[in-house]
């Protein structure tokens, strides 16, 4: 029954694949022809193949769930002594299956954009459906032919070799669901771009129906880099969250660039700006999902030659990225004389200018990281010579870019389109100027002398005051317009403004992430001492002491607990007790740390080995400020949800005031 | 600050009796956090031989601690390293051969992107000024409809 449960599945999948050839080739007939009644079924079809992934997720999760250990997949990564709950979630926690996962998403998010924009955007409809069909057959024809989950292995095995014990954590059943929707959220845009390059019709009509889609992505994609850095600060405990792993470095690209991507929209949106640069900047984060897939997906991180050793999936993901390149340059490289701006940044000291230096940072930000992460990989398949490229590296050269990112994201939403005079300029920065300055003497007292340091601080004290202020003028203005209280103000400046104030709300959200990881990378204390029962350490002003250290075994694994008491001035505060553990049936060790967050920082600690004389490591961390990077990732969620609730803004103001505002200049969508 | 701490832990020692065993950590050991984080574990992937789990990452440390006990500089450690391990070991990459493409490029790039910036927003002015003079000069808004536009 189970066994025929997941053929099922495997045939819902290849009846996908036929179906996603048929939409792209019925859509690219009525694009050329106009047939209204062949595209209606282009589109059934894409909904048809939201079902038909659905159901065959669906049975890899019952398979799972079941424990059918016919299924080579399931076989491979679960185990009858698996807790439910990463039964269900062991779908996506290697190859085979988190393809599906992305399958699925990619799917979804078709289906729900042909939905949505099916009445406004009728002329592009057709290249919209072909290009999502197109990868959508890209990913089933892989999945179907080189890494398909649903095989199955005769006789059963009695039972299976279990999930990968770091996997086994409530991180796995949050971080690549969310990462993944962000890089597919990303094939919208690049879908509604190939349909503006086609239909040789670039105004910022597309740009206006994406904006919200590349919202959507980027947050998803900030949430899932966020989500993962998480994990990795309390799974994998060494104390950071971010490594420079050329796995991190594959999903910070898209993101370095889908960020440039957010702003130079706006400019397109407003002043008919950087036309060419926004299709360049849509095709690239596209591309750079892709890549970042691939990276992880196919071994060639690990190795050159692990690439070599099973070639036919390598190839591929390579062929088909290869595909999508020449396809989106080429076609802007064709259409690139339609594609001049209507408009020119007529002074530096404007907003686009900002949003100008702002893309430069970025854009140089992520060919640096992607330099960083595939140079080696060019090296060794060109000479056979190694070379690494680590976090000294990406510290010393992408940080200080990321600083002129943060200085101009105070600066940016305060500058007004067109021109400012540079006086008023001067005037409007003088009080963040200040603060920052404040900091800075502040940082000097403290002792820090180091300058890339100081920078920092200065650049984070100047954004952070320049966009709280910021929102305060708004608010204030708004008073003065209307002579209502502050607090009736800022209800009507948020619900009115939100694209406005829920931008600003992320950028305050990404100036506390910013300070978070300023703190916690430059100011990390750690302490490595081997200690017996009663013995003690003291670190960041607490003192803690080795109770004892006793057997904590669990369902799948044995595991080893000390328990640690801290205090401070003389007074108890708490317990702590890290772990280490040995997962028998893939005989892999791990450590369980021990955190205890605050405000000002987390106490960190791991147990490491155990002496014969009765003495155990114990590595301990004070990391200030690490707290800091999650709360700030709530306030860009807040802020990024305000932005998305907005309706179109025009509207809103007509709405709300009886202020004559000037038409929309130009034609309704299409 | 150190001298509070130390109170502190005294205050606690006073307090917590028995008098429980202070350690502190070997005064090298700051520094063997530091070169570690500079050297790659060669067996793991991508991983620095501090956080490494490995036996040649914890042989690796062990040589460290030695060669820090003999009073060699940094450099001399790095040097070492790379000596026995090619280039491969340093997560830095040395500016010299393969590695100095590395080096090169970001700053290139941002010199060439910056120059780009300055050209088209030079160009961008002038031609904006000139297009202005032609026709009727525009005034500025003032502060109060800006941030009306704005909303």
């Amino acid at each position: 029954m189970a066994d025929s449960l997941i053929k099922l599945g495997q045939l819902a999948t290849c009846l996908a694949l036929v179906l996603s050839l048929y939409a792209l080739g019925a859509a690219v007939l009525s694009a050329t022809g106009s047939s209204p009644a062949r595209l209606r079924s282009a589109r059934n079809a894409l909904y048809a193949n939201l079902a038909l992934v659905a159901f065959g997720c669906a049975t890899l999760i019952w398979s799972f769930v079941a424990l059918d250990f016919s299924v080579a997949y399931v076989a491979q990564n679960s185990n009858s002594q698996l807790p439910l709950i990463y039964r269900l979630t062991a779908m996506w926690g290697a190859h085979e299956g988190s393809l599906m996962l992305w399958l699925f998403y990619l799917v979804l998010l078709s289906a729900v954009a042909v939905r949505a924009h099916w009445k406004d955007h009728p002329l592009s409809m057709p290249w919209i459906i072909a290009t999502l069909a197109a990868i959508q057959f890209g990913f089933l024809a892989f999945i179907v032919f080189l890494s398909n989950p649903f095989l199955t292995i005769s006789p059963a095995l009695p039972d299976g070799q279990d999930l990968n014990p770091l996997l086994q954590d409530p991180g796995l059943v949050f971080h690549p669901p969310v990462l993944y929707l962000g890089y597919v959220g990303f094939a919208i845009p690049f879908a509604f771009a190939v349909a503006s390059l086609m239909r040789t019709h670039s105004g910022a009509e597309w740009v206006r129906a994406v904006r919200r889609w590349t919202l959507f992505s980027w947050t998803m994609l900030t949430s899932g880099i966020l989500l993962g850095g998480f994990w990795a600060y309390y799974e994998l405990g060494w104390g950071g969250y971010w490594a420079w792993d050329p796995v991190e470095n594959a999903s910070l690209m898209p993101w370095l660039t889908g960020t440039a991507l957010l702003h130079s929209m706006m400019a397109q949106d407003k002043r008919g700006l950087f036309r060419t640069w926004n299709v360049f900047l849509v095709v690239t984060t596209f591309l750079l999902t892709l890549i970042g897939t691939f990276l992880v997906r196919s071994g060639v991180l690990t190795s050159v030659h692990a690439f070599a050793v099973d070639p036919g999936r390598g190839a591929y993901m390579l062929g088909f990225l290869t595909v999508a390149m020449v396809f989106g340059y080429g076609l802007i490289l064709m259409r690139s004389d339609r594609l001049l701006a209507d408009a020119l940044v007529e002074s530096p000291y404007s907003r686009e200018s900002a949003i100008l230096a702002n893309n430069v940072l970025l854009l140089v930000a992520a060919a640096t990281v992607f330099l960083g992460t595939l140079y080696p990989l060019f090296v060794e398949a060109v000479s056979g010579e190694r070379l690494s490229v680590g976090a000294p590296y990406f510290n010393k050269v992408v940080v200080p870019l990321m600083l002129g990112v943060v200085l101009l994201l105070g600066i940016g939403p305060s500058i007004p389109w067109r021109r400012v005079d540079a006086r008023r300029l001067a005037a409007m920065f003088r009080k963040p100027a200040i603060g920052a300055l404040l900091s800075l003497c502040a940082a000097l007292a403290a002792g820090v002398r180091d300058p890339l340091t100081l920078g920092a601080i200065a650049a984070v004290a100047f954004a952070f005051a320049a966009t709280l202020a910021d929102i305060a003028t708004g608010i204030a203005a708004r008073r003065r317009l209307t002579g209502e209280s502050w607090l009736a103000a800022a209800r009507t400046v948020l619900s009115l403004g939100r694209q406005r104030f829920g931008g600003l709300v992320v950028h305050l959200g990404i100036v506390l992430i910013a300070a978070g990881m300023i703190a916690s990378g430059l100011f990390q204390t750690a302490v490595t001492v081997s200690l017996r029962p009663g013995d003690s350490f003291e670190l960041a002003g607490r003192v803690v002491t080795l109770r004892d250290v006793s057997d904590a075994d669990g369902p799948n694994y044995r595991g080893r607990v000390a328990t640690l008491s801290v205090s401070q001035d003389g007074r108890p505060l708490y317990e702590m007790r890290p772990q280490k553990r040995f997962y028998t049936v893939r005989s892999m060790a791990t450590t369980e740390i021990a955190i205890r967050s605050s405000f000002s920082g987390d106490l960190y600690l791991l147990v490491g080995e155990e002496t014969q004389a009765g003495g155990v490591t114990i590595r301990g961390y004070w990391n200030p400020l690490v707290g800091w990077i999650w709360a700030g990732w709530l306030v860009v969620a807040c802020g990024a949800l305000l932005s998305l609730s907005g309706t179109g803004r025009r509207k809103a103001i007509a709405a709300s005031t009886d202020m004559a505002v000037p038409a929309a200049r130009g034609v309704p969508a299409e | 600050m150190k001298r509070t701490l130390a109170a502190a832990a005294l205050a606690f020692t006073v307090a917590a009796a028995p008098a429980a065993p202070f350690r502190t950590e070997a005064p090298e050991e700051a520094q063997v956090r530091e070169i570690g984080a500079k050297l790659r574990c060669p067996v793991c992937q991508s991983e620095n031989i501090l956080d490494s789990q490995s036996g040649t990452a914890r042989e690796m440390i062990a040589v460290l601690r030695e060669q820090l006990a003999l009073g060699r500089s940094e450099a001399e450690i790095l040097g070492y390293f790379r000596s026995r391990y090619g280039d491969y070991v340093l997560l830095s990459p040395p500016a010299s051969g393969f590695g100095g493409v590395i080096w090169l490029v970001p700053p290139l790039l941002l010199a060439a992107a910056g120059a780009v910036y300055i050209l088209l927003v030079r160009r961008n002015a002038e031609a904006a000024r000139r297009a202005g003079q032609a026709s009727q000069p525009r005034a500025p808004l003032d502060e109060q409809s800006l941030r009306r536009l704005e909303l």
